[in-house]
């Protein structure tokens, strides 16, 4: 029963619940909207102070920067912030325990239950596209489809390897008060800083380049960025990699991401595995005792 | 075979200085379609005991099986075939899905293929009686109903061990003897094995084969609630009132009995009866007898059996 078709049924099984509990929050839908078209707007109002020769290698129109730098922030959000109060969630409404007494895998309920969050976030990645686009003036190319495949597919795992890393800290160093230093230092205060959501990185001062060296976002905004825009070169190096590394800079992305990809994520699944049996050892699956 | 057959079972919580012995040498054996209570005040361990059986707590020690599973090295065996309802109906129930959709969300968690899902939640929803809530809102009904709504989810599966920890807590007499009756009738149609923690004495002696009685981690008392009767059965008494003559005090060479002389006020005259309090091992093995030899020795106005409850022994046994 262990297979992968039962534990993708089960996802699927999550995702359902969790799209009946947010379509039953009727207003979920205009705020949704409402937000993002909010954002896109604002980005929109930056661009007339910025005007249009300060994106360097990423071509001219700000909105279309900023438009994939909030997707990858929505992305963000979810994979690397979302783990964390999912299994806190999961934790003190008691149901840790029965999800165990099943044959799902350890980690199938906590992707399950993060379903919320990718029905409520990974759509306003394409919305954001469509505001920028339709009203502020965004415009988007595609120039490198198979590096964007596996941008996408890379920023993703390895954010969701750093989320699961977050979430490990629950149970491996008991973080029960619904925060923890990990996704806190990392989302709030080094990605927000030197993650270049809203600007390019070569902006910041060299010890913050390279502290963005050793974060995924930097490589997938920059990748996405160089291969999405209209504009943007394919071949100028802009990030401190780059410059070490003699080969194309969408290929340093590629690499750098996949690296980082093959690094968080067993390691996060790792040491959420390692968090479960722990928990299991002291007592501390749920608070039900 | 046994369905659980566990030895030697250790378990303490905290570390070194701070560490707290919960079970002390506990061994367990549970034969299929038996309805086991373990009893015990709270803090006793009986909830750390169910969650080591049930392979979701690392004992410190502990030697056996469960479903045939070793209960160290299987653990993960073990709980992908064991059932869980815990104490409060709410966890696993989700609030804003209806009956029918909480019930069908955890078919797919337990693996039932596609095909057999809709069968499987409607079969459990007759027998615990939830068809006519099937579209409710969890939210909305009543506590009792959610209890067996929990109840049905740990039965989606037919496994045949289920544990059930204070199935009826927080519920009103007539919600806690219903969610009774149901798990009576589903151990007898599908021979369901249940181990059930409960505070409620009376529970345990109405629906239970046997019981274990626990206190501060160690076993104080095993076996069917007659058998703990015969075991501490010295206090049941039988009680004759009548008017005797003073040949019945011969009784005392033959049985353990006090005399006592009752005077009653009825009207403006004063009764006098005499009561006789034999103690005997066994109400039902001793009435018919003292009835007989009582009645060679006058008139017999009443008779009154006081036999020992699972809660006198509970209350001996744990003193």
């Amino acid at each position: 029963m262990n297979s992968m078709t039962n534990q993708l049924r089960a996802i699927w099984a999550f995702s359902k619940r969790e799209m009946i509990i947010w379509t039953s929050y009727r207003v979920n839908i205009w705020t949704w909207i409402i937000d993002v078209f909010i954002n896109t707007s604002i980005f929109f109002l930056i661009s007339l102070l910025v005007g249009h020769h300060t994106m360097g290698v990423y071509g001219t129109n700000y909105v279309s920067f900023v438009v994939i730098g909030l997707s990858i922030y929505y992305i963000s959000y979810t994979n690397l912030g979302d783990p964390f109060p999912r299994v806190a969630r999961i934790y003190w409404n008691g149901t840790m325990d029965l999800y165990m007494l099943s044959p799902l895998s350890y980690f199938t309920p906590i992707i399950g239950v993060m379903f919320r969050s990718v029905i409520d976030d990974y759509p306003r990645v394409g919305l954001a596209f469509l505001f920028g686009w339709l009203f502020f003036g965004a415009t988007f190319a595609f120039k490198a489809p198979i590096y964007v495949l596996l941008g996408v597919i890379f920023i993703g795992f390895s954010t969701f390897g750093i989320g699961m890393i977050s979430a490990s800290s629950f149970y491996l160093l008991n973080f029960k008060r619904g925060s923890e230093p990990i996704s806190f230092i990392l989302q709030d205060v080094i990605i927000a800083l030197v993650g270049g959501y809203y600007y390019p990185i070569n902006i910041l001062p060299m010890y913050l380049q390279i502290l963005a060296s050793f974060i995924p976002h930097t490589y997938a905004l920059d990748l996405f960025r160089r291969a999405l825009l209209p504009g943007a070169s394919l071949t100028k190096p802009v990030l401190p990699l780059q410059y070490v590394l003699k080969i194309s800079p969408l290929a340093v992305d590629t690499l750098a991401l996949g690296v980082m990809t093959f690094t968080f994520l067993p390691l996060g699944l790792y040491l959420y595995y390692a968090g479960i049996q722990k928990a299991r050892k002291e007592g501390t699956l749920t608070r039900w005792q | 075979m046994a369905v659980i057959d566990v030895r030697n079972v250790r378990k303490s919580y905290g570390k070194k200085k701070k560490k707290t012995e919960v079970l002390h040498s506990i061994d367990v054996k549970v034969e299929k379609g038996e309805i086991f209570g373990l009893l015990g005040k709270n803090g006793a361990g009986k909830t750390t005991l169910i969650k080591v059986m049930a392979g979701l707590l690392v004992p410190d020690s502990a030697e056996g099986h469960v479903l045939g599973y070793d209960v160290l090295k299987e653990a993960d065996r073990i709980r992908a075939n064991v059932s869980l309802v815990a104490p409060t109906a709410d966890i696993g129930v989700d609030p804003v899905l209806t009956v029918r959709q909480n019930l069908l969300f955890w078919a797919t968690v337990y693996g039932i293929p596609s095909k057999k899902m809709q069968n499987a939640v409607d079969e459990v929803m007759e027998a615990l009686d939830l068809m006519r809530y099937k579209d409710a809102w969890a939210m909305e009904i009543s506590a009792g109903t959610r209890q067996r709504l929990a109840i049905a989810r740990a039965l989606l599966v037919k496994h045949e061990l289920v544990f059930l920890d204070e199935p009826t807590v927080k519920l009103d007499m007539e919600a806690a003897k219903m969610i009774r009756n149901f798990i009576v009738d589903l151990r007898n149609r599908y021979n369901i094995t249940f181990f059930m923690t409960t505070h409620l004495i009376e529970e345990a002696e109405e629906i239970c084969d046997r019981v274990m009685i626990i206190d501060k981690g160690k076993m104080k008392a095993l076996g069917s609630v007659e058998d703990l009767r015969r075991k501490y059965s010295q206090e049941e008494e039988i009680i004759v009132k009548g008017n005797f003559d003073e040949r019945v005090r011969n009784l005392k060479n033959f049985w353990n009995v006090e005399i006592h002389e009752i005077y009653e006020e009825e009207f403006d005259n004063i009764q006098r009866d005499t009561e006789l309090r034999f103690k005997v091992e066994n109400v039902d093995s001793e009435i018919s007898k003292i009835i007989e030899a009582v009645k060679e020795h006058g008139e017999i106005t009443d008779v009154l059996t006081k036999r020992l409850t699972l809660n006198d022994i509970f209350e001996k046994v744990i003193s």
